[in-house]
């Protein structure tokens, strides 16, 4: 029925922050939010005070891989949005000030950088995004559509893209794009404004095309201050070019050996160059890169090792605190407002950010401390009361400041019960309102103890790791079976109602991964079975009538990713997560391996009733 | 930095010219190891580096298979021109030999015999045109994006966690997968698409109307399709219904190019199996397995502990 009923959802966090291995930055244009995406699809918004305070306030759910760009996508003041893309193609538009999800689209290909760009269109200004990724041209997108509108290509040596820099010209009204392709070749765009119209017209070829012999390029960038010269940044070394004919000015060689990551200009005769370790140094370039400079250009021509070289001037290093597990992502931003600094924002795989604050340099410094540093976790350690989880009360383990972890859960809405495995192995059973109730209203209920009321059930060695409730998914289970699997390679049966444990199969060799239910038209012995995935990358079906595994798959040499089925033939099919299909035969338990080739077209063709929500890439 | 206490005992057992046998779990339980951790350490620092060693390898072996034509470091050697001859067993109406340089066919010669009238055509690439076969670039420059990720992980390179390895295998696994992705699982393409593409602009003499002509990478072989096309007459009864995107289209799929409503009467496809390429996907293959057999052998430390440093 229509009703004027809003439905809110309300997070119950729990005490231990969620994992959140940074893998891209953006600070927004007026410097009071930071954006933070994930290595498994989440973006985190983090407000940034003037006295640089961070504070994370909201974490944006949608995207399904890995992020690999943000950009801003909006140019005027009173609108904050931002775009993320992600390792699956998934491009999302979002308002940074509600977290609203604004657009989304899915493309074939991966960006690995975005740029906002506003081009005249006619007498107006039009917000476009230029993409890059993997792919040989650069991508104009509708900076609110999410279209793909043209691009830009090249006719010579077309190659991915590994960085682009938009330079704004002051002088003229051409903008240029430039971009260096994987393979060391410089390629410059003229851009100005869109003949309206134009969307589906041919693509823009490059003006020039020059070979500059740079490998590995991380980053490419402009100088505002100057407005001459262009900072390129290799694995092993980093270029500064004069941006009017692209000839070689300074090159400056690599740190102890490390690998830079990146950098950009701090000032017209400073640079700042970071490292895949999270260091990051200031130097000071020659005069022959300055233009205000008398000496500038005086060794053009020269071969690399007779340049005048640049002189290191600061370090910014992190503190040890956590130990990473993947490089952290530096970036610098610039504000040109009066009350903006220029700040160094570094994420790391620990969900922690540092910033440092290198607005004013003085001449001499030898190390510049870093201003705030802050993590997920330190945020929520730091809030009082503490951040509560749906069953703490009941979690509560003695000597020790938290309490026990909920590793899976299922909601039985039919029931109103809550069954939450824990990790120790222990499963609650809970009134879901009740339990609500107690962490977010105040009242009686707190002063009675080993409230709400709960059942425990204990079998499981160790963590649970998934939770099914059969009945819920096909009224042709029994009510009573509740299904559990753990970590201690175990799949559990229990009597909801009594408590009970009723069967315990060990059958895989690692740890369970999924539980799921066959379709409805499957065989009459299929029907009482449920399906078990596990680590050691085998399907199981397990019955629940006759307590026995009625077939286990087990030769795969990938993880198992999605399972469908084909009733109509007594099929169970296995995707892995190389891209192969394993046809297995329920009956008889023989099967056929089809070899990536065919896989989607294979999954496509035959309609197999969707037991499981995610597909093969 | 300094050493943990584990590392400090495993030094002074090193230290202490131990050996292997039957007093080293005495020997490591004094030492404050339990045989888990001992065991673990051995992976991280012993084995771990043995299997990036054989990635390195076995890429390096498959990235030589894509021979590059121009790297931009200076030294601008044309890739090793290569023909193929594609021809198909069942018929000889279709007879092409392509010559592939690198990423891009530098030359089509493309013979086509009409069934009809046995009429003999014959068309070949205008001079100095190239057509980009952009999956084997993108397979290469994801062959690249994996060994870069490997660069700097040599021997040299303490790893501290399990976890940070399993980051590794990831995004190495991700990167092949992509690579071996591209050149499984060709572009699926409508017949407009086809007949708008570049391609079909590139023959001298000019392809009729009534023909298209695709080409594209299926697993380790090169494949031609032509098509022959008949409009379909205004007044016809048959139902039209554009098809919709596919990698082979099949006798009897409709699409509206221009002002006419075609359909296609004939496909014919030739293919030729490409040696280096079939190499490639091998190589793709076994570092696949290399990398989730390490991944395997890692995470059965992870119910013990993810994230502790050794």
């Amino acid at each position: 029925m229509a009703g004027n009923s809003l439905v809110l959802p309300i997070v119950l966090w729990g005490r231990k922050a969620p994992t959140h291995c940074i893998s891209a930055v953006l600070l927004t244009d007026d410097g009071t939010t930071i954006v933070t995406g994930c290595h498994d699809g989440q973006i985190c918004l983090w407000d940034l005070s003037v006295e640089l305070e961070v504070n994370p306030r909201a974490l944006l759910f949608g995207h399904t891989a890995s992020i690999t760009c943000l950009s801003k996508a909006c140019a005027s003041s009173d609108k904050q949005y931002i775009v993320s893309a992600s390792e699956s193609g998934e491009m999302c538009l979002w308002d940074v000030n509600d977290g609203r999800c604004i657009e989304f689209t899915k493309l074939a290909c991966t960006h690995t950088g975005i740029q906002f760009y506003q081009f005249s269109v006619g007498n107006q200004r039009e917000g476009r995004l230029l993409c890059h990724g993997h792919y040989p041209e650069i991508l104009v997108v509708d900076a609110t559509s999410l279209e793909v509108l043209y691009s830009l290509v090249s006719k010579i040596s077309p190659d991915w893209i590994s960085s682009m820099s938009i330079i704004r010209s002051h002088r003229t009204q051409e903008d240029t794009v430039v971009a260096l392709s994987v393979t060391g070749i410089l390629k410059v765009w003229i851009v100005t404004s869109e003949i309206s119209g134009m969307q589906d017209t041919e693509p823009i070829f490059e003006e020039e095309s020059k070979p500059i012999y740079c490998q590995n390029c991380q980053s490419i960038s402009f100088c505002a201050f100057t407005q001459r010269s262009l900072l390129v940044v290799c694995s092993k070394y980093w270029r500064v070019f004069d941006a009017g004919d692209y000839s070689l000015l300074c090159s400056g060689p690599s740190e102890n050996g490390q690998t830079w990551t990146g950098g950009d200009f701090v000032s017209a005769d400073k640079v700042i160059i970071w490292t895949e370790n999270g260091q990051s140094y200031i130097y000071k370039l020659p005069a022959s890169c300055l233009p205000a400079s008398d000496s500038f250009r005086s060794d053009v021509g020269k071969a690399v090792e007779n340049l005048i070289p640049p002189v290191q001037h600061s370090l910014l290093d992190r503190a040890d605190k956590e130990l990473l597990i993947c490089p952290p992502v530096t970036r610098f931003f610039c504000g040109f407002k009066e009350h903006l600094h220029k700040l160094l924002i570094q994420g790391d795989s620990s969900g922690r950010l540092n910033i440092w604050n290198v607005s004013d340099t003085p001449d001499k410094q030898e190390e510049l401390k870093m201003t705030t540093s802050i993590s997920l976790q330190e945020a929520f350690d730091k809030l009082n009361p503490c951040p509560a989880g749906i069953i703490d009360q009941l979690s509560v383990i003695p000597n020790s400041n938290e309490p026990l972890k909920v590793t899976a859960s299922v909601y039985i809405p039919a029931h109103g019960r809550l069954v939450c495995g824990r990790e120790d192995g222990s499963i609650i059973i809970v009134p879901a309102t009740q339990t609500a109730i107690v962490q977010l209203l105040q009242g009686e209920h707190m002063l009675r103890r080993g409230w709400p009321p709960h059942r425990t059930l204990r079998g499981h060695r160790n963590k649970v790791t998934c939770l099914l409730y059969p009945h819920q998914v096909s009224a042709r289970y029994d009510q009573r079976y509740l299904i559990s699997g753990g970590v201690d390679f175990s799949v559990i049966i229990w009597d909801i109602f009594s408590g009970e444990m009723k069967h315990i199969f060990c059958v895989h060799g690692g740890e369970i991964t999924q539980l799921l239910v066959p379709p409805e038209n499957c065989s009459a012995r299929v029907q009482h079975c449920i399906c078990s995935v596990a680590s050691d990358h085998s399907v199981g079906l397990l019955s629940l009538r006759e307590k026995k595994c009625i077939m286990l798959a087990s030769r795969h040499l990938f993880p198992i990713q999605v399972i469908k089925w084909r009733p109509s033939d007594d099929y169970l099919v296995v995707g892995c997560s190389d891209g192969s299909v394993y046809v297995w035969q329920m009956d008889t338990g023989k099967n056929k391996l089809f070899s990536s080739l065919s896989t989607k077209n294979y999954l496509n063709v035959l309609s197999f009733a969707v037991t499981v929500p995610n597909t093969l890439g | 930095m300094a050493a943990t206490a584990a590392e400090r005992a495993v030094l002074v057992r090193r230290a202490g010219g131990a050996g292997r046998g039957g007093g080293r779990r005495a020997r490591a339980l004094t030492a404050g190891l339990s045989w888990q951790e001992e065991e673990f350490r051995w992976l991280l620092h012993d084995e771990v580096h043995a299997v990036l060693r054989q990635l390195q390898d076995i890429l390096k072996e498959a990235s030589l298979r894509f021979t590059l034509s121009c790297s931009g470091t200076g030294t601008e050697a044309p890739a090793k021109q290569e023909n193929f001859i594609l021809g198909s067993c069942s018929t000889d109406q279709v007879k092409g030999v392509l010559t592939l340089q690198g990423d891009a066919l530098s030359q089509a010669d493309v013979n086509l015999k009409m069934p009809r009238n046995n009429q003999l055509l014959h068309f070949a690439f205008r001079e100095d045109k190239q057509w980009k076969l952009q999956q084997i670039q993108d397979a290469r420059n994801h062959v690249s994006q994996a060994i870069y990720l490997l660069a700097n992980r040599d021997e040299s390179y303490q790893f501290r966690t399990g976890a940070e390895v399993l980051k590794l295998m990831d995004a190495v696994m991700l990167q092949l997968t992509r690579a071996r992705n591209r050149l499984t699982t060709p572009a699926t393409l409508t017949l407009p698409e086809i007949a708008a593409s570049g391609l079909t602009r590139m023959f001298a003499p000019a392809l009729p109307s009534d023909l298209l002509v695709n080409v594209y990478i299926n697993l380790n072989k090169l494949c031609l399709t032509v098509y022959q096309l008949h409009a379909l007459q205004p007044n016809s009864t048959k139902n039209f219904r554009p098809a919709g995107g596919a990698v082979l289209h099949s006798p009897g799929a409709m699409f509206e190019w221009g002002s006419q409503r075609l359909e296609v009467s004939h496909v014919h496809k030739v293919e030729c199996v490409i040696p280096w390429l079939n190499d490639a996907l091998v190589f793709f293959t076994v570092s696949l397995q290399l990398c989730q057999q390490l991944k395997d052998k890692i995470s059965v430390f992870s119910s013990y502990w993810s994230y502790r440093p050794f």
